[in-house]
């Protein structure tokens, strides 16, 4: 799997391709641990190049979601789909995150303009 | 068709090798892509329980078999851990609100939903979990 990180004061977005599989679950958490660190609150999960997620990958999206909402942020995801969304829609995390269809479309409004963001 | 049996040690490594040895059968099966990511994500829930929980103290191999019948793919799972059924697992409360929802314990919610048939059985102090999926008839592939 690969994985690209980028910030933008308190929005992040991270694009992951490949397959999520349990060896690469803890260097993302790892990942997104040193985002949470910068104060990151709005984040986007680009998963237009994601092919395949478990359980233990899961976990790491519910808690980004968790976490975002706990600080009054949000995590928006793009481009789930395949067995990806079917995991999704099974576990029912997709009535509870919003969805895009891809970056563009999430990124509209997105972070809002109250947020303060570094330049 | 061959039949695939696999044994190994209850350690994280043995995961990805069980996918590539799957992935390799698999090629000679021409199985859906569909299909193998399903089948993948089925063993990584239960081989991920096994090594977890399961065959630990003290450290025991654990047996994978893979076969295919009748437009059916059978995966049989044993491990001498202590008795487990996972048939007998409620279903998570995916009604909750996100911020009340449990970060995990989805796995056998996914399995579940994802094979046709899930059959455990103790037999001979072993857990034997036969998971059952039905193959996509080749004209609506």
């Amino acid at each position: 799997m690969n994985m690209q990180v980028e910030r933008l004061g308190d929005f992040c977005a991270v694009l992951l391709t490949g397959r999520l599989e349990p060896p690469h679950v803890e260097a993302l958490e790892q990942q997104l641990a040193s985002v949470y660190d910068l104060g990151c609150k709005w984040l986007l999960f680009d998963l237009s190049g994601l092919d395949y997620l478990g359980s233990l990958g899961l976990r790491v999206f519910v808690a980004a979601a968790k976490r975002a909402k706990l600080l009054e942020g949000e995590a928006r995801f793009c481009g789930v789909h395949g067995l990806v969304k079917q995991v999704f829609d099974l576990t029912r995390l997709s009535e509870q995150v919003p969805l895009f269809d891809n970056r563009f479309e999430a990124m509209k409004g997105f972070p809002p303009t109250e947020s303060p963001v570094t330049h | 068709m061959p039949l695939l049996t696999l044994t190994f040690p209850p350690t994280a490594e043995s995961l990805p090798s069980l996918r590539d040895a799957v992935e390799q059968w698999s090629q000679s099966q021409a199985l859906p892509r569909s299909t193998l990511d399903v089948v993948h994500l089925l063993l990584e829930e239960v081989v991920g329980n096994v090594i977890r929980y399961a065959c630990r103290e003290p450290p025991t191999p654990f047996e994978v078999q893979l076969d295919r019948h009748d437009g059916r793919l059978l995966i049989e799972i044993r491990d001498a851990g202590p008795a487990f059924d996972p048939c007998s697992v409620p279903p998570p409360d995916l009604e909750c609100r996100l911020e009340d929802r449990p970060i995990g314990g989805l796995g056998i919610y996914l399995i579940r939903c994802l094979c046709d048939e899930m059959i455990y059985q103790r037999v001979a102090d072993r857990n034997c979990l036969r998971l059952v999926k039905l193959l996509p008839n080749p004209a609506e592939e």
